[in-house]
């Protein structure tokens, strides 16, 4: 499916030509100690396809829990508000990453939102009480 | 039971059985996952959320628009993996309605992953047909193939 990126990629790096863009995924590889066996079109595709589904579909997932247990706490949406509305005054205003990891409730949200995306964990009720 | 065929996808990582095989495979795209490279990236995730959140105002905020939830962010997830990843992204969230393509058939694939694990000839099956038979059977498969097309296309594009 993705194998055209992944053969353009190859081709790049057979011609030595300058990387169009940033790095990707496929620069690592290549560029990495994997012998050549592991580096058929084939083998690169699979990995390409693994990728798209488990860095969109997980990520979606969680990003959604999170966000119906946010809304669905008003006492959590007005907490998780006031942190960020105190950090970021205005629309403009951009934090960087390590900005944003210094603040407590949105961590804290992210990472019990993470916690409850785990589709094993309702199963046990004693865990969740 | 073999589990490689779960996801038709036998060369990834994820499926990888014997252990230094997997553990060699998994070192090569390890520093891809480094907080290095998220920071160096950043500005790619940025760009992807501030168009997610323009949409969002531009369309949704104080419009009395019901907004799928499921269907922004899976737009917003696939541009950006697919962007990191692979430095081309699929630009959904340009898409009316955040309508995504993809992200409807990964769930509607997801769903046979439990008969797949226990019966992989299904896609070996699958696969021996033509294209149009295949998409007849599962018209899911549409939309990759679609998505497929569009890669081509691109990278014609780019020479």
């Amino acid at each position: 499916m993705v194998s055209e990126i992944v053969q353009s990629v190859i081709k790049e790096k057979e011609q030595n030509r300058e990387i169009k863009g940033h790095k990707t995924i496929f620069h690592e590889i290549l560029d990495s100690d994997l012998p050549s066996s592991e580096l058929s079109l084939k083998r690169l595709s699979d990995e390409a396809n693994i990728i798209i589904g488990a860095g969109s579909d997980t990520v979606r997932h969680a990003l959604c829990v999170a966000t119906f247990y946010v809304l669905n706490d008003s006492a959590i949406h007005q907490t998780l508000r006031e942190e960020l509305f105190k950090a970021m005054p205005n629309r403009s205003t951009t934090l960087t990453w390590p900005e944003l990891e210094k603040l407590p409730y949105l961590t804290a949200v992210i990472q019990e939102g993470n916690r409850t995306t785990l589709h094993a964990l309702p199963a046990d009720k004693e865990l969740m009480e | 039971m073999s589990f490689n065929h779960r996801w038709n996808s036998p060369g990834s990582v994820q499926v990888t059985g014997p252990h230094d095989l997997h553990r060699l495979r998994r070192t090569a795209i390890n520093p891809f996952f480094s907080k290095r490279q998220v920071f160096l990236l950043w500005p790619y995730i940025l760009e992807k959320s501030e168009k997610l959140c323009g949409k969002l105002e531009e369309t949704y905020c104080g419009t009395g628009i019901p907004l799928n939830l499921t269907k922004a962010f899976g737009c917003y997830t696939l541009d950006v993996i697919t962007e990191y990843a692979f430095g081309n992204s699929y630009n959904d969230l340009d898409n009316e309605g955040f309508h995504s393509g993809l992200t409807a058939v990964l769930n509607a694939l997801l769903g046979q992953v439990h008969a797949i694990t226990h019966f992989p000839w299904i896609l070996t099956f699958l696969d021996a047909m033509p294209l149009k038979i295949q998409e007849f059977l599962h018209p899911g498969l549409v939309t990759v193939h679609k998505y497929h097309k569009v890669y081509i296309c691109l990278e014609t594009l780019r020479g």
